[in-house]
Order: C-alpha cells, then structure tokens, then sequence
C-alpha cells in the first residue's frame, strides 16, 4: 500500500488564505469560529470503518481540505496535514469550534450518526457549494466502496483522478477585474435582545416543507425562492422588533433596519470550478422606521434590491474592493496581530453588525443519476456569527426543501412567527428539533 | 401525523413536544412514540477545560519567592540577621496560601479555604508581633476581629449554601453582614483602646446598609427586574 502521506506531484506545499477565508481566522474567539455544517443522509446504516477509508480517498482528491491553519509573521497560512482526518461520532450541538489539539489540526470534522454523515467546516476552507462537493464526493465513495457504483459528474469529484489546478485556484485574485471599486456603507441592523445560552449550545429547529408549495407562493409574488425564504425571514424580525419596542415603556421606539445578509455563489457568474471559497454577501432588508412593511411588501423589496444587486458588474466591484485591501501594500507589511485587530475592528463595523440574520441557500441538490435512489435528504446548518442570535439555511432534494433555523438563545420566537407565518400562507412544515433531546 | 394545536405546523415523529411553542402532542390517535428516531443523538460536544492552574502556580510561586529570596540575602549581608526580612517572607507566604489553594480547591470546599486563609493570616500578624511591633495587640484587637470575620463568614456561607437563596438575596444578605463587622469592630477597637464600649459611628453606617438590604429583598420579588438583570449581567 501506498504511504499515507505520499502527495501527488505538482501539488502545493502550502496555500495562502483566499480572500473571502481571511476574515476568519481574525475574527475568531476562545469559544467561537465560524462554522457550518452540510450532511447527506442515506438509506442504510452508516458503517465508520467504510465512511473512514471513503474519507482518506477523498482528502486525497481534495488536497485543500488536508490543511491545517497556522500563524505566519504576516499572514495566516494553510499547511499539507501529515495525518490522516478521522470520523467521528454525531453530537447533539454540532458546530462548535475544532479546538486546535482536537481532530490533529483539521480544519473540518466528518461525523456520522444512524443513516446521516455529516461534514462541520471552518469557513476558511471553503463555502457551502465547497463543502458540498466535498460530502458528495465523499458519500459517492462510501456507496462505491459498499458495492454501487456512482460515476464522477454532478458535484461528485473522481477519486481515481488526480486532483486539478482549477479547483484549488483563489478565485477571488483571479476574476477581479478593478474595473470599479464598489465601497460599501451600511447602517447597523437589528439584532434581537434575547437570552443566551451557555456557550456549546446550538439549539436546530428544521423545517421540512414542500419546495413545488414554496415555489407556488414565490412565483405568485413574481419572486424565487430564496427571495420569498429571505422575505419571511424579514418580515419575522421586524414582527420581533416590534414587540420589542413595544414591550419598552416609556423610551423611544425608533426602530432599526432588518436586514438579512444572503451569501452569493460566484460561481454562477465565473466559470470557477474551486472547491474553495468563492462567494460574496449582499444585505436587503426593510427599514421600519418608514412604517411597518406587510408580508408581501417585505417579500417584494427584497426582490427588487437583490435584481438591482445581482449582477456580474456590480459584484465584481464588491469583489475587486475585497481583493485591494488585501492586496494593499501597506496592509500586506503590517504584521498579522496588526492585521487582526483591524480586520476585528473592521468586522464589528461592516461584518455580524449589519445584519440581523444570515440565510444562505444552497438550492436544488444535484447528484449523478446513480446516486440518487441512495440518498433521503440533505441538510445544511450554520452556527450564527458571533453577536448573531440566529443563522438560518436552506436546501432542497427530492421535492423537499430543509429550511434550517440555528440559534444560540433560550426563545424560540422567531423560529415560530416564521414557521406558522409559512403555515398561515398554506404551505405544509414539517418541524423537528434538538431542542427536547431524550 | 400530529400538528402543534398551536402552531399548525405538523411534528415529526420524534417530537414529544412542539419544538416551537413546547406545547405537547396531544394526539389519541397517534400518541407520541419514544422510540422514533430522533435527529441528533444525546452525546453532547463541550470545551474542555483548559486547565494551566500548575504553570500558573509555579509563576506564582517563583514570582512570590523572588522578593522574600533578595530580602533575605539582604538581611544576612547587611543587617547580620536582624530578622526585618521575616516580614516580607511571611507577607509572601501569606499571598501564596491565599492565591495557590485556591486555584485546587473547588466551590464546595470553600471552608477549608477559610481555615486555611485564617492560619495564614494569623501566621504573619504573629511574625509581625514577634519581629517587628511586640504588644498585646495581637491578643486584645487582632485576635478578635479576625474570629470575628470568620464567624460571619461561616454564618454567610451556611445561610448561602444550606438554605436556598435567589441571586438578589444573596447579595442582600452579603449587604446586611456588614453592619455586625462594623458593630463588632467598634466594640474590639473601643474595648482595646478605651477598656469600655460605646457605640457611635458604626450605626449611621450600619442604617443604610440595612436599607439597601431591604431594597435588594423588595426588587428580588420583581420577576421582570430579576429577568432583565440576569440578562444583563450573566456571566
Ligand atoms: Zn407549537
């Protein structure tokens, strides 16, 4: 057998940060990264000992998963892992920070539980469609290895071949054009005064609704799906915003703006195949300080803003002012605890602050045609940032869409006016919970 | 399938209750089943405790003995043993009773912490008394305020711990002890100095402290106050 260590020729040493990954690293805390989750449940038990050689052949494939992070004088850097990752049993609060002693310096964990293996990533990895290449690829190989071929095509990677340049490039340096450089000003958005939990704590609340149901009531609107998801979305937070305001006597009840911060895939722009980050935020919400905005007008606004947004130019003025500020010289000479504390400061001022509520959606699943009869569901779950109370995410497979609520607080308000909001406009939610564990 | 008669929104098999509202399935068609499959298992994924109490001990440690060392060097070379060093060793080794046991000990061992802390204490203003300011004041003033203080403790703590006390009434039982310390340190002083009690001064301090005992009682049964404050305040 080959040495667990042996590293296909031409490969990297060592990479650099992409661009959307630098912030990460900075912006972390003793009992918080950012973190998500995506997880794939099949319809058979899932064996650890097959699920762990499946893993070794991917990270294989996929050489910028194998990466440790470590401090460098200037920057952080991603370096080759000589170990080999290990599977791992599910938890009931998944997402919690990879303490740097745990997991042999990975960056990612794969666990499984009954019929589900799910992969946990730090951002700077990669994002959501990153993270799903990967699960798929990985689950591609466990059904392979447990006797059904699946074929590459479709997200899922080929194992036997080696791994290609395209998919490890930083996409970000490549596809900037500084044509424009868009600079963004925003004002501070409404974050809920709710009552935290203690600190492992990510209390799931999914939501399993009929995506043809969902799709109905979107089209009606004349708006997609994401649009429609990030509408509801709004439309709960200002209802809690206004309780709120209203539960204060006495004082000024000047309402903030509730935005909802909804991740872009580059990729639908570029031809980028990287299994790395590539993706950028716009902020559409609602100011209710010019009144209050009814289901339909929050569902519409976020519509308009999110067309005006999406396009090429646009998001590579966005993009191209990321890429120079990290390509600025005085920036690259100052050293990394400099470059920390500005992109900490930088982050409370135009990151988690501006934002009520993250929703990222990963869309219509796609596997090869082999692998489908295999596969029950997807999920897709995000620890919200760090003065975030919630994350939410969706996806969809098989004619069902997982709309996943992740918070770190005791109420479960928001959870419910945005559940039987759906409920009340006819669409069918099925809920199911950490929250009442054994 | 149950719904939430709350909600609407129909619960999974697993779901004893409506994760939403907490409202129970009540469903005699269907009543829940304990044994469906539930969507995370129980095992729960914690921080470890980084635990650096023993590199923190033996800074502490070199950090106390570094002056108590140079004094006593000091001492012998200089001023042939005169004994003056005594007092800086002991203050250190007083410091390091006070801080090292208490980075082991754990919250429920907190009067072994006392006694310990109390023999140290006596430890020094005996070595005070002997090397520095022989009297009978260790006798007639210091050993009765520090049983004093102890006493109160051992009463604050058993009240704390035995009987179970909210948040707010255990700050305001804290505020109430302080009017006996200061009783009780006018009488020790007036008896030290005078050989006779009267009592003056320490109750104009002692009323408000009363007062504001009493208000932290009356807020402890305002459950919005108590809500907001554990909010605000938690750790
Ligand atoms: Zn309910």
């Amino acid at each position: 057998m080959a040495p667990k260590n042996e590293k296909a020729a031409g490969q990297p040493e060592w990479y650099r940060l992409d661009n959307s990954a630098l912030i990460y690293p900075a912006v972390m805390r003793r009992n918080w990264a950012a973190m998500f989750r995506v997880s794939v449940t099949l319809r058979e038990t899932i064996d650890p000992d097959v699920l762990q050689c499946a893993l070794e052949a991917t990270v294989r494939r996929i050489p910028t998963f194998r990466l440790s992070l470590h401090r460098g004088l200037f920057w952080y850097y991603l370096d080759l892992n000589k170990h080999m990752p290990r599977v791992e049993p599910d938890v009931l609060n998944p997402c919690k920070k990879i303490d740097k002693e745990e997991n042999d310096g990975y960056c990612f964990r794969v666990r499984y539980y009954r019929e589900r293996i799910a992969l946990e990533l730090f951002h700077s990895i990669s994002d959501g469609t990153g993270a799903m290449v990967f699960l798929k690829t990985l689950a591609a190989r466990y059904l392979t290895l447990q006797g059904h071929p699946i074929p590459a095509g479709d997200g899922v990677l080929d194992c036997g071949a080696e791994p290609r340049p395209e998919e490890m490039e930083d996409s970000h340096t490549k596809y900037a054009h500084f044509q424009h450089i868009e600079s963004r000003k925003e004002t501070a958005a409404y974050h809920p005064a709710m009552t935290r939990e203690p600190v492992h704590t990510l209390n799931i609340v999914t939501g399993r609704m009929p995506v043809e149901q969902v799709h109905e009531r979107a089209k009606a609107l004349g708006v997609s799906i994401n649009e429609y998801l990030a509408g509801a979305l709004c439309f709960t937070f200002c209802r809690l915003q206004k309780r709120e305001l209203e539960g204060k006597a006495g004082k000024r009840k000047k309402p903030k703006p509730v935005k909802i911060s909804v991740p872009i895939n580059m990729r639908s722009f570029y031809p980028s195949e990287t299994v790395r980050n590539f993706s950028l935020f716009v902020n559409p919400g609602v100011d209710p300080s010019y009144g209050d905005y009814s289901f339909e007008e929050t569902v519409l606004q976020i519509h308009h803003f999110m067309r005006l947004r999406l396009n090429e130019k646009y998001l590579n003025a966005v993009l191209s002012a990321n890429v120079g500020n990290q390509k600025n010289t005085a920036a690259r000479l100052a050293p990394l605890f400099l470059k920390n504390w500005a992109m900490d400061i930088g982050y409370r001022l135009y990151g988690e602050s501006r934002y009520t509520v993250a929703l990222s959606n990963l869309g219509v699943m796609k596997t090869p045609a082999a692998m489908a009869p295999f596969v029950q569901r997807f999920d897709f779950i995000m620890g919200p940032p760090r003065t975030n109370t919630h994350g939410a995410t969706a996806v969809s497979w098989d004619g069902t869409l997982n709309l996943t609520v992740a918070s770190v607080v005791e109420e479960t308000e928001a959870e419910r006016l945005l559940f039987t909001e759906l409920v009340r406009r006819g669409i069918h939610v099925t809920v199911e919970s950490n929250r009442n564990p054994y | 399938m149950s719904y939430c008669v709350n909600c609407g929104v129909e619960l999974a098999p697993c779901e004893r209750v409506c994760p939403l509202c907490g409202v129970e399935v009540a469903n005699p068609r269907q009543p829940y089943d304990p044994n469906a499959p539930k969507p995370f298992p129980a095992r729960l994924d914690i921080f470890a405790p980084t635990d650096n109490r023993g590199f923190l001990s033996l800074i502490i440690t070199i950090v106390l003995s570094l002056p108590a060392a140079i004094c006593l060097a000091c001492d012998v070379a200089y001023t042939h043993g005169a004994g003056w060093s005594m007092l800086v060793i002991g203050a250190m080794a007083m410091l390091w009773v006070f801080i090292v046991p208490a980075l082991y000990i754990r919250r429920h061992a907190v009067l072994v912490l006392g006694v310990l802390d109390t023999a140290a204490l006596w430890g020094y203003l005996w070595i005070v008394e002997h090397f520095a300011a022989k009297g009978t004041w260790l006798m007639q003033l210091a050993l009765p305020l520090v049983v004093l203080v102890d006493i109160l403790f051992v009463i604050d703590y058993f009240l704390m711990t035995k009987v179970v006390f909210a948040r707010l009434k255990r700050a305001a039982l804290a505020v109430a002890t302080v009017p006996f310390f200061l009783v009780g340190l006018e009488c020790c002083l007036d008896w030290y100095l005078d050989g006779r009690i009267s009592l003056s001064w320490s109750f104009l301090v002692s009323v408000p402290c009363l007062l504001f005992a009493l208000l932290l009682l009356v807020l402890n049964r305002r459950e919005r106050f108590k809500k907001e404050m554990h909010k605000r305040l938690h750790m």
